[in-house]
């Protein structure tokens, strides 16, 4: 499965009006013949990208494939960050990754499939066209790594928080998983590098389901948790370009206030949208596990779990898992 | 000390050449070990309950007659040392089923990823700040690592 070429990317863009177009049109736009239309199509779905071929009509992109308004984007964004968008690509933190060591703004890739999208150790994470964000933030922080401790907790919080701004009743499972409705909603990624310099590269990737449906996945690409997406709730149709833009823009603010403070003054926010808070959970370790009641985060991030002898600890890494016992 | 350091270099060099794990010499009321194992992945604080204490002494019936058992680092390492930048999970390879990012004897240039350490969910590429050859690993897949503990030893 190869990725798409530039051609058939403005194709896709072309029939993102979600109109009818037909192959004639078609091939004296892009100055070609019928059947290499056809072919590009072809190649296109192979990729999971419904492109629905009708006799006498033409080509038409699957319904509620809408793509992104990058000028939307750029108006809000562009000022302070250079934005990469690319209609398919392999993974958003790898665009930003090659590119973020020689940028001299912050950088955003933005798509609207992943093909090799991945969360945490290299799981999949399931991208389908056109429906969800799939975004990576790429900065400078003039921070060394040891001092960045927290961070993943103060991204996961502007996140939350952007939503819930915007009705959505968001909560967080540490350090940084989105839930609604105790359903998976989103996830992030973050990568550093520098970490013997002063100053450190952080990548940010988040995956935020918006528009996806259950008929929006393929059998293939099944999601291994129950999962939920903003237009799910809602019931209606979601403009992700403005979603993309409030939540970059508030991510921004929130990284400026990390810089600055830290967590200081975010943990009792971090308790009111926990969405373990005082439940009993399970966290599993590499090479081991640990049952306890969540007690919230120290200053530093750390989960505080308050274990079955009664004491508090804090716990820097692990999986949460929910006890077979929670109501 | 009735064992003097000179000698303790000779046995930490006997060891190394012989290629046994370990070797302990009991001198008069003085013994010293060595060992080559791989310093045992410690238990931190942060990451969990503090580490079992070591069982009390059984020989109460011989007292004061034990001197402390000289437990002697592996050879004392001649490479450059990398050390752990953060607190934090160490990982090997990019994902569990993927190839380790480097082996002992792997030739190594500067900016190469040689692991990933994790904190809270954050993936921190640790890349060799020296070329060269790596020597020893001193951490394995799956230990909690605390803040300059040593990675690596590049030569």
């Amino acid at each position: 499965m190869s990725q798409l070429t530039s051609i058939e990317q403005a194709l896709l863009a072309l029939l993102s009006d979600n109109e009818f177009h037909s192959g004639d049109a078609l091939a004296k736009h892009f100055a070609v013949s019928r059947a290499a239309i056809s072919k590009w199509v072809k190649h296109i779905n192979t990729l999971g990208i419904k492109v629905f071929s009708v006799k006498g009509k033409g080509y038409q992109l699957a319904k509620h494939i809408r793509l992104l308004d990058v000028n939307v984007i750029k108006r809000a964004l562009q000022d302070y960050i250079d934005i990469d968008y690319h209609v398919v690509t392999g993974s958003t933190n790898d665009n930003v990754k090659s590119r973020l060591a020689s940028a001299n703004k912050m950088l955003l890739s933005i798509t609207e499939q992943q093909v090799s999208g991945r969360g945490r150790r290299g799981r999949e994470w399931v991208s389908p066209f056109g429906q969800n964000l799939y975004m990576s933030l790429g900065v400078e922080l003039n921070l060394p790594v040891a001092a960045l401790s927290g961070l993943s907790i103060a991204i996961g919080l502007s996140l939350a928080e952007t939503l819930v701004e915007l009705g959505y009743p968001a909560q967080l499972k540490w350090p940084n998983d989105i839930y609604l409705q105790g359903k998976k909603l989103g996830g992030i990624l973050v990568e550093l590098e520098g970490a013997f310099d002063t100053s450190c590269r952080v990548i940010m990737g988040i995956g935020l389901n918006v528009n996806m449906q259950a008929d929006s996945i393929d059998a293939s690409n099944k999601i291994e948790q129950e999962w939920i997406s903003l237009s799910q709730f809602s019931g209606r149709y979601i403009d992700r370009s403005q979603l993309c833009s409030t939540i970059i823009s508030n991510l921004v603010a929130a990284l400026h206030v990390f810089s600055d403070e830290g967590l200081n003054n975010q943990l009792e926010r971090w308790s009111e949208l926990d969405y373990f808070y005082n439940q009993p959970v399970k966290l599993m370790m590499p090479n081991n596990e640990i049952s306890g009641i969540v007690k919230g985060i120290d200053p530093s991030g750390a989960l505080l779990l308050e274990t079955d002898e009664g004491k508090v600890e804090r716990f820097i890494g692990g999986e949460i898992s929910v006890r077979a016992n929670k109501a | 000390m009735a064992m003097d350091i000179r000698k303790v270099k000779k046995l930490i060099e006997l060891v190394e050449e012989s290629g046994i794990s370990e070797l302990e010499i009991t001198e008069g009321e003085e013994s010293v070990r060595i060992s080559r194992a791989a310093p045992i992945a410690q238990q931190f604080a942060s990451y969990g309950p503090a580490p079992v204490a070591a069982p009390a002494p059984t020989q109460a019936a011989a007292p004061a007659v034990a001197a402390p058992v000289a437990e002697a680092a592996p050879a004392a390492p001649t490479g450059h040392i990398l050390n752990s930048p953060m607190v934090g999970t160490y990982y090997s390879s990019s994902k569990p089923d993927a190839p380790a990012f480097v082996e002992v004897g792997t030739a190594v240039k500067v900016g190469q990823t040689l692991c990933i350490i994790e904190a809270m969910k954050m993936m921190n590429e640790i890349t060799a700040d020296k070329a060269g050859t790596i020597k020893t690993i001193f951490a394995q897949n799956g230990d909690a690592l605390e803040f300059d503990q040593p990675l690596f030893e590049i030569e």
